[in-house]
């Protein structure tokens, strides 16, 4: 029988990291080391649009105002994440496409580091924590792109973790008052998802507010959280627009047609891969919710309902979903595991976990995680040791014309006139080939809904198409082999092709 | 309902060749590019049905049948709720919400059908379930099973909620095993499914195509590509206004679930989870699930219910009671039927009507081989009988290579003259906006015939 305290790890064990701290050197390096840092880098081409943007920020040391990377659209910019473009172009200037990586890796690990480690904190078996954050990983996975997003992931967890902690009488309001809207401030000039955490206080101010009524009690948590929405409010505004930032997000969520170009903000597709974590956090609820049968206060009623409905109406929320239920989760968890110690299940439970601690060791987690980043530092810029790069990344030819921008950097008068683009491309292309303007990239709300149409009816193609290719003086395209508009543009006297490969087709037409 | 897709003129068409030749369609005669293939005929009674219909009144008739069922199903699961509940205004709730979640899927084809035999096989179940005797669940099913294996291909629906109930008595027998008394009845009870499963298994052989009809749906069911390009199988868009009903059911199973916490046996448990499942998963389960799970949640939230919906439900029952609202509905139904405009044809603004009646008019022009869209593959066998479609709603009988084929060219891809060649298409029928158009109208020896907002018409030169 072990004597020893639970918090105190065997000798042998105690150099070694804990265990939250082991979930985040695994995911780091993970998502470093592997063939996923590809995925995070060119799942989309948006890291191309981003690094452009920052990179241009840190040349002239201002927010971008105009938009002028399109030939199709000219007009103000609303710089509504140029804070993470910036990190992400002091990472690229370092470390190129692996700096992003190593950002954007570092990102999703803290995330979840931090989530392992409130589970902990609120008294979740280790065990247990760690299988649901493996879910939670699987939910949020579909959404690991190096892109701006993965700030509003981590910012979702700390605002739902503070205000969680705030119900439970574990933070006192102050604090709040202070991380809060300094977090607010960070938020609104990182991502444009920042109402995320708006919307999280406002659904705690009333599912306390109902709570209160319910139980005929004092509503002060509830003035409080009401006060912390509108100091949260007026700190949104600090961001290069103002006001403007909001009524700019406010008219692209109205538009359906706007928001349903890009695929995240359609719904969850059930037979892909990527949607299987959603259906195991789902499938996980509806079990503890029959079988446990928690009771719940308003604000989880609210949390849980909201958050499903959004990730029901666009697979991006599906992480900030499993980001706020997963310590739902676990609380019902650990509460049925705790009432019934003499279920047939419980002994077996304990006795296969009874080896997994997550006591702190004698290395603090930030000094592990320290130790690992410096380390990574080096493996993707060995120049600091004087070698060469061990890991290369880039957006991969097998996806990306690659190939078409070195021909068309060879022989820049192969093509004349204004480029037409497929919709994925855009950001590479903005990034790769900076003399040349794309028609389109996945900006939709800057460029509006004409643009968007105009777009669609050339890539589909649909009777016009040559209209809206001579209102932009259209003169070359670059599509996917496979495009229609290549079929098209074959058969026509009016065009004639100028590169092909596996993967692209570059048309121009015929002077 | 007959013009949501073109479905319902295909079974219709489908039908009438059966009612035609005196018997069951073997092998295709609808199609060129699969003309004499084998045919697994699998809701060969509901075609039937509709083209009786069809015959007697038309698109109207085809109305008139799926009106009738789907007003039936609902109205027997108003019954069986308030049977369950013995609360009105819960039935009531309950029922209309499930008819808006369904309603999406209220077409005049043969799936109609499955509705109604779902609504009457869960009854059964719960009527077991509740104590009713085991013979009886045995006759219902059986004959459900008959019913269903020659109304629609959907009957796979009764076996996993079967399946479902007896995971369930599964699961209650493990619980029970300390328990003597409880253990025998589950034990019983389990037996009891067991049997009837296999009862059920053996009656669904009595079809036209026997143990090919299963072979068949599951192949089908199997193929990803098939099931991600159909957009009936698709996940359902909730940007869409269509899927308001389908949250609003999800929206009453999670509030039921957080805020009443009803004690569910583990055969509701399951048959929740994995029929919300399978409507996540697939749009056209919606109605199944609300059908199914409609019970669990109607008694959870009777047994919930506060005062003012106890006064509410006594209220409804007295004012059902008294009134002689049986009457009014049936007269102002009468008066509907007579007074409202029948559908005689396709709405023209959607349907090429009147590129039909060119080429009824030019058949001299219209010699070879068809290459059409997908969706106007039904109404062109109904309105065309005369030309072979390329291609129809009939995908499981058309398989994956053909509509590959079909899809290779309908999207210009690198080989798409290739299907145009292998099958000798002469003349396309499109819509205007299509792009095949744009390239046709590239190539020297294909001309266009005919052309207006809806449909255009591209022949290829002698």
């Amino acid at each position: 029988m072990n004597d020893a305290p639970p918090n105190v790890p065997a000798p042998a064990r105690r150099w070694l990291p804990s265990l939250s701290a082991m979930i985040w050197i695994v995911l780091f390096l993970g998502l470093n080391l592997t063939s996923a840092r590809i995925v995070l880098l060119s799942a989309d081409s948006d890291p191309g649009l981003h690094r452009k943007l920052g990179e241009w920020m840190i040349q002239h040391r201002a927010v971008v105002r105009e938009d002028s990377l399109l030939h199709t659209h000219h007009g103000p910019s609303m710089a509504k994440e140029w804070l993470s473009e910036v990190l992400f172009a002091a990472a690229a200037r370092w470390f190129d496409w692996g700096g992003i990586v190593l950002l954007a890796a570092t990102l999703i690990a803290s995330c979840f580091w931090l989530l392992h480690r409130q589970l902990l904190a609120e008294s979740c078996d280790p065990v247990l924590a760690t299988g649901l954050l493996l879910v939670a990983m699987l939910a949020c996975s579909m959404h690991w792109l190096a892109r701006p997003l993965l700030f509003t992931h981590l910012l979702t967890l700390v605002f739902a973790w503070q205000l969680r902690w705030f119900q439970l009488g574990r933070v006192a309001a102050q604090r709040l008052f202070v991380l809060l809207p300094a977090l607010m401030i960070l938020w609104v000039n990182l991502h444009g998802a920042f109402m995320t955490g708006l919307v999280l206080i406002a659904m705690h101010a009333l599912g306390t507010a109902i709570d209160a009524r319910r139980h005929g009690t004092f509503r002060g948590k509830s003035m409080i959280l009401t006060g912390l929405l509108l100091t949260c409010g007026v700190a949104s505004l600090a961001n290069p627009n103002g006001w403007g930032l909001h009524t700019h997000i406010f008219s692209f969520m109205q538009s359906r047609e706007l928001s349903t170009v890009t695929t995240e903000f359609a719904s969850p597709n059930f037979h892909t891969v990527g949607a299987r974590g959603f259906l195991l956090l789902l499938f996980l609820l509806a079990a503890a919710l029959m079988i446990i049968r928690p009771k719940l206060c308003a604000t989880d009623v609210l949390l849980i309902g909201g958050w499903g409905c959004l990730a029901l109406f666009s697979a991006r929320n599906v992480p900030l979903f499993a980001l706020v239920v997963t310590p739902l989760l676990a609380q019902w968890l650990t509460e049925s595991m705790q009432a019934n110690p003499d279920s047939w299940w419980g002994p077996l439970y304990r006795e296969s976990t009874a080896r997994v601690s997550a006591a702190r060791q004698a290395v603090d987690d930030a000094t592990v995680i320290a130790v690992v980043l410096c380390l990574l530092l080096v493996v993707a810029k060995p120049k600091i040791a004087g070698g060469e790069p061990l890991l290369m990344t880039d957006f991969p030819p097998s996806r990306y014309p690659t190939a078409v921008v070195d021909y068309l950097r060879t022989y820049p008068d192969a093509v004349h006139g204004e480029m037409f683009n497929c919709f994925l491309w855009g950001g590479y292309l903005e990034f790769a080939l900076p003399e040349r303007k794309p028609f389109i990239d996945s900006r939709t709300d800057s460029y509006g809904v004409g643009l968007v149409r105009e777009f669609r009816t050339a890539n589909e193609p649909k009777p016009g198409w040559e209209a809206v290719f001579a209102k932009y003086n259209v003169g070359w395209t670059i599509l996917p082999v496979q495009h229609p508009l290549n079929r098209v543009l074959e058969l026509s006297p009016h065009w004639s092709r100028v590169f092909s490969n596996q993967q692209a087709l570059v048309f121009s037409r015929v002077p | 309902m007959v013009s949501g897709d073109g479905d319902p003129c295909m079974h219709w068409r489908v039908g009438e060749y059966m009612l035609q030749t005196g018997h069951i369609i073997r092998t295709d005669v609808f199609s060129h590019t699969r003309f004499g293939w084998p045919i697994v005929s699998k809701e060969w009674l509901s075609e039937i049905i509709f083209a009786e219909a069809g015959r007697l009144a038309g698109l109207y008739g085809l109305c008139i049948v799926a009106a009738l069922v789907i007003a039936t199903t609902f109205a027997l699961l108003h019954r069986q709720l308030l049977r369950e509940t013995g609360n009105h205004a819960v039935a009531v709730f309950v029922v209309l919400i499930a008819a808006w979640a369904a309603c999406t899927h209220w077409l005049a084809r043969p799936h109609a059908f499955s509705f109604l035999l779902a609504v009457l096989w869960g009854d059964a179940l719960r009527r077991f379930a509740r104590g009713e005797s085991a013979r009886r669940l045995a006759i219902a099913l059986g004959l459900l099973t008959l019913l269903w294996v020659n109304l629609h291909g959907g009957y796979l629906a009764g076996f996993i909620t079967l399946g479902a109930y007896w995971l369930g008595a599964a699961v209650e027998l493990v619980r029970a095993r300390t328990d003597r008394a409880r253990w025998g009845v589950a034990r019983r009870k389990l037996n009891v499914l067991t049997g009837v499963a296999l009862l059920c298994g053996l009656v669904s052989l009595l079809n036209p195509n026997t143990y090919h009809l299963h072979i068949h749906n599951l192949q089908f069911l199997r193929s990803d590509y098939l099931t991600n390009w159909l957009m009936e199988y698709a996940s359902t868009d909730f940007h869409s206004p269509d899927s308001r009903g389908f949250l609003a059911w999800l929206t009453l199973t999670f509030l039921t679930l957080a805020l009443v916490r009803p004690r569910l046996s583990p055969a509701s448990g399951i048959l929740l989870i994995v029929w919300t499942y399978f409507a996540l998963y697939l749009g056209r389960n919606v109605p199944l699930l609300a059908i199914f799970t409609a019970p669990i949640l109607a008694t959870a939230l009777a047994e919930a219910s506060p005062s003012w919906v106890s006064r509410l439900s006594d209220r409804l029952r007295e004012t059902g009671e008294k009134s002689r609202a049986w009457l009014l509905v049936s007269v102002a139904t009468v008066v509907a039927i007579a007074v409202i405009p029948r559908p005689t044809r396709m709405p023209p603004e959607k349907w090429p009507v009147e590129a039909v009646d060119y080429i009824k008019k030019h058949p001299e022009q219209f010699g070879g081989n068809m290459f059409n869209q997908y969706v106007w593959g039904g109404y062109l066998l109904q309105a065309l009988p005369e030309h072979r479609t390329f291609v129809d709603g009939r995908t499981d009988f058309y398989g994956e290579a053909l509509i590959r084929q079909f899809d290779d060219t309908s999207a210009l891809r690198t080989n798409w003259l290739q299907a145009l060649q292998q099958y000798h298409v002469s003349w396309t029928l499109l819509p205007t906006e299509h792009r095949l158009n744009l390239a046709l109208a590239l190539l020297p020896d294909w001309e266009r015939a005919y052309s207006n907002k809806v449909a255009t018409i591209y022949c290829k030169r002698p």
